[in-house]
């Protein structure tokens, strides 16, 4: 099977285009850097079925970034039977700049002029032929995203396979023309292929080539050390780009065709938005808004706060079907309408297997596993769905539609401060999805204590498996206590994340993950509007993934606990009521002492090693903390109300009650759970990304750290306020020593030191 | 004890059995699944480790052009 390798500029639409192609549903981003490992599909509208390989983005060969030595080595080692390089047409002299480069290698190469809809729409156009000519190989012009120009795309880089091509080069400079022809010579002669593109890399003086041809590269030294340029002296290497720049600007600059009357306004429609989306005082008030009004849509039970405007008791629904519609004082947001839907439906499917179990004279037992323990875990999950996917489905809007690169791009200033680029922005968003593909996106990270930094923080930006948590606490609080609304509560917790993450990554900066702040360069890509293709495509990749996980490891957590939660240490049944001296409350009141600083400890009695059992069970995965409750909260209430099974929010007022849990202590259960070690799967990624066992035990024992003691201060400062002043002396004293060490004034021995005292 | 009852313990050992049997061969395959992921699959690498950690040692890679 042929292999085509598609190769371009970070986000000039090789994984819209790969999609298109193969009918993949890789995840496309709208900014740089979404690739950062190659992916193959199958293309199979050609003679015969062609692989299709999407690399990462790159603005170059050189081997800067992970991404580029990725890209270059597969095109070098693997030897794809052509490349299709896709050109940014709105962007055409910058993007040109890797086809010249390209150019250079044995291989077929065609490009594919993508946007060209955006280029016709803003009323210019390329004049392909021209650039054909230009650059010596075949240009089509196509709209991945539309669709158009494909096909032709893909028979003429077909047929491009039968036709071997040998590199070209587009240097034009007499101080390098004659040594890179002499080095290619000789590179030919030893039967090398791909002899023009190392010539050329030699010259630049590319390590890697340098150290593989350590021969020739003596003949280019000592050439380049008897000979100097004007203006470039003996930078060869910026000689070389200059030289490629003026091909571009002088051969194929001209083939773009701009409007007349583009050429007097040279403002876009994203560079007006941007005036103010990234204003340097308005940029972060305006994200904080969008990100307020997010989580007010998802969460909020007093929609657009219109409750305050009317009277109260206006309107009463409960019992009939607008329930879920009408909140307490005004009309639920969209999110809470679809949470109390499904909710609905999942207690009426409880109900009915409930009233099936004690039709057919079932056992007290196996109805309270299949009703209390099976579907009061699954349900509790379950229920969530919606809030998830709404609030999945609004952090891919403004994904796609190019807003989180700016706020990428805003934040840049703040996180400079702290020790970290705006391009450490990037991976953090995507931990709002699931940390997993977050860790990963790291390697766009160039420095490696700024990736190291950036992995440990990862988890604190809550995923959609904490959300449960969240949302099922929230609640809650707002149902038994009558404190303040879900969604501020939500909120806040997201933001004590973002607080907690930037706090932890100034401290890491500033003692033992000291270093530079590489510059972030971004280019910022145009505003559109998502496609709605892909943003369906997003949500249903969390459906199949929430759904399954809820039927397989939820389920088995639930069937665990259940049992465990059933049985006495002597492997004797025991009803609802005697839970108590089951195993599970067993090994929750060993762990019980270890919590009470933290508020859900030994003051909570009786029931208190449900919260410890629930925040243990999470560690397996974020969504068995709520499944906990709601297997354990129906046998809890056996012990005062009438048998019922109780899931979500219910489950969680039901532990409230029957443990006199106060709210500091469940908004600190709540930062444990965000900040604490994450799910399995994230600890296998970070072990995976992490440089060393050595750093990814440190980085264990930072979350378990980390959690304790902001979880700590949240309860403390929350019961007794005073102890802010004593949390900020400690503070204080912990900023103070690390500035006083870091200026040299503060002697620490060394480990090794000690030992030799000793 | 009757059908229903006994049928609903095979049921739930069979669960329990599977998911950790499940977990022990992609562990084993070099997969650690995706118990804690619960999305993002077409963004994530996670999942296939042996690729991973292929392309981690992308260093070395370096020096072997």
């Amino acid at each position: 099977m042929k292999n085509f390798a598609l190769a371009g500029n970070p986000n000039c639409g090789k994984t819209t285009l790969f999609n298109s192609l193969t009918g993949s549903t890789a995840h496309v981003g709208n900014w740089p850097g979404v690739t950062v490992d190659k992916r193959e599909g199958i293309y199979k509208k050609c003679e015969q079925p062609v692989n299709i390989v999407d690399l990462p983005g790159i603005y170059s060969l050189s081997p800067y970034t992970p991404e580029e030595v990725i890209s270059r080595n597969y095109i070098l080692k693997e030897k794809p039977d052509c490349v299709i390089n896709i050109v940014d047409a709105t962007n055409l002299e910058r993007n040109l700049y890797l086809t010249t480069q390209l150019l250079e290698m044995d291989v077929p190469v065609v490009v594919a002029l993508n946007m060209m809809d955006v280029v016709n729409k803003e009323g210019n156009d390329v004049d392909a032929e021209k650039l054909e000519l230009a650059l010596g190989v075949p240009v089509i012009k196509i709209s991945a995203l539309k669709g158009s120009g494909l096909k032709e795309l893909m028979n003429r880089a077909y047929a491009e396979t039968e036709n071997p091509r040998k590199g070209r080069s587009v240097i034009s400079d007499k101080t390098v023309d004659k040594i890179i022809d002499s080095c290619r010579k000789d590179l030919e002669a030893k039967n090398i292929d791909n002899a023009l593109f190392y010539a050329l890399k030699l010259v630049e003086a590319d390590e890697l080539v340098v150290n593989t041809y350590p021969e020739v590269a003596e003949k280019v030294k000592k050439y380049t050390d008897k000979t100097e340029d004007k203006t470039f002296g003996k930078d060869f290497e910026a000689l070389i780009a200059d030289a490629r720049y003026k091909f571009i600007s002088s051969e194929c600059s001209s083939a773009f065709i701009q409007n007349e009357k583009n050429k007097k306004t040279n403002m876009s429609k994203s560079d007006k938005a941007d005036k103010v989306l990234t204003n340097r005082i308005l940029g972060i008030p305006i994200f904080l808004i969008i990100l307020f009004a997010v989580f007010h849509l998802t969460f909020s039970e007093n929609f657009l706060f219109i409750g305050a405007l009317l009277p109260e008791g206006w309107v009463s629904c409960a019992g009939t079907a607008f329930e879920g519609v009408f909140g307490d004082g005004g009309i639920n947001s969209p999110g809470v309408i679809l949470f109390n839907l499904l909710d609905l439906t999942t207690s009426s499917i409880s109900d009915a297997v409930a009233s099936a179990m004690e039709t057919s004279g079932a056992s007290a037992w196996a109805s309270g596993l299949l009703v209390d323990g099976i579907l009061g875990g699954l349900f509790a999950i379950l229920s969530f769905l919606p809030q998830i996917l709404l609030l999945f489905l609004f952090f891919s809007i403004l994904e796609d539609s190019g807003y989180m690169a700016r706020v990428a791009f805003i934040l840049d200033r703040i996180f400079r401060r702290f020790g970290l680029s705006g391009r450490a922005f990037m991976p953090m968003i995507m931990g709002f999805g699931c940390s997993v593909p977050a860790m990963v996106n790291t390697r766009t990270l160039a420095d490696e204590k700024e990736r190291i930094a950036t992995i440990r923080v990862i988890p604190f930006f809550s995923c959609g498996a904490k959300l449960p948590i969240l949302t099922a606490i929230a609640g809650g609080i707002v149902m038994q206590f009558g404190i303040g609304n879900a969604d501020v509560i939500t909120y806040l917790m997201y933001l004590l994340g973002i607080v907690v993450a930037i706090a932890a990554v100034l401290i890491m900066r500033a003692t033992t993950m000291k270093g530079e702040v590489p510059p972030f360069i971004m280019e910022l890509p145009a505003y559109h509007l998502p496609q709605f293709k892909s943003l369906m495509l997003h949500l249903w990749d969390k459906v199949k993934h929430f759904v399954k996980k809820a039927f397989t490891i939820i389920l088995a957590s639930t069937i665990v606990i259940w049992f465990i939660s059933h049985f006495s240490w002597s492997w004797g049944y025991l009803p609802d009521e005697n839970i108590d001296s089951s195993i599970l409350a067993g090994l929750g009141q060993l762990f019980q002492p270890i919590f009470t600083p933290l508020g859900f400890g030994s003051q909570l009695g009786k029931w208190g090693w449900v919260f410890v059992v629930a925040a243990v069970t999470g560690l397996i995965a974020k969504e068995n903390v709520i499944a906990t409750f709601g297997t354990l909260a129906a046998c809890i209430t056996a012990g005062f109300v009438a048998d019922e099974s109780l899931e979500g929010i219910d489950s969680v007022v039901q532990m409230i009650s029957a443990t006199g849990i106060t709210v500091p202590a469940l908004i600190a259960f709540i930062a444990f759970n965000m900040l604490t070690i994450p799910c399995f799967a994230a600890v296998a990624t970070a072990k995976a990304e992490l440089p060393g066992k050595k750093s990814f035990n440190m980085t264990m024992l930072f979350w378990v750290v980390t959690s304790y003691l902001v979880s700590a201060m949240v309860y403390t400062i929350g019961s007794w306020w005073w102890t802010l002043f004593i949390w900020l002396a400690v503070w204080a004293t912990a900023i103070t020593l690390i500035v006083l060490n870091n200026l040299g004034k503060l002697k620490i021995p060394s480990r090794k030191k000690i030992k030799e005292v000793n | 004890m009757r059908i229903f009852e006994i049928l609903l313990i095979v049921v739930c050992v069979a669960v329990v059995v599977g998911v950790i049997t499940a977990a022990a061969i992609n562990k084993k395959k070099g997969k650690h699944g995706c118990a804690g992921c619960t999305g993002c699959c077409s963004a994530c690498k996670g999942c296939s480790y042996n690729e991973t950690k292929r392309e981690k040692a992308y260093s070395k890679q370096k020096t072997d052009l």
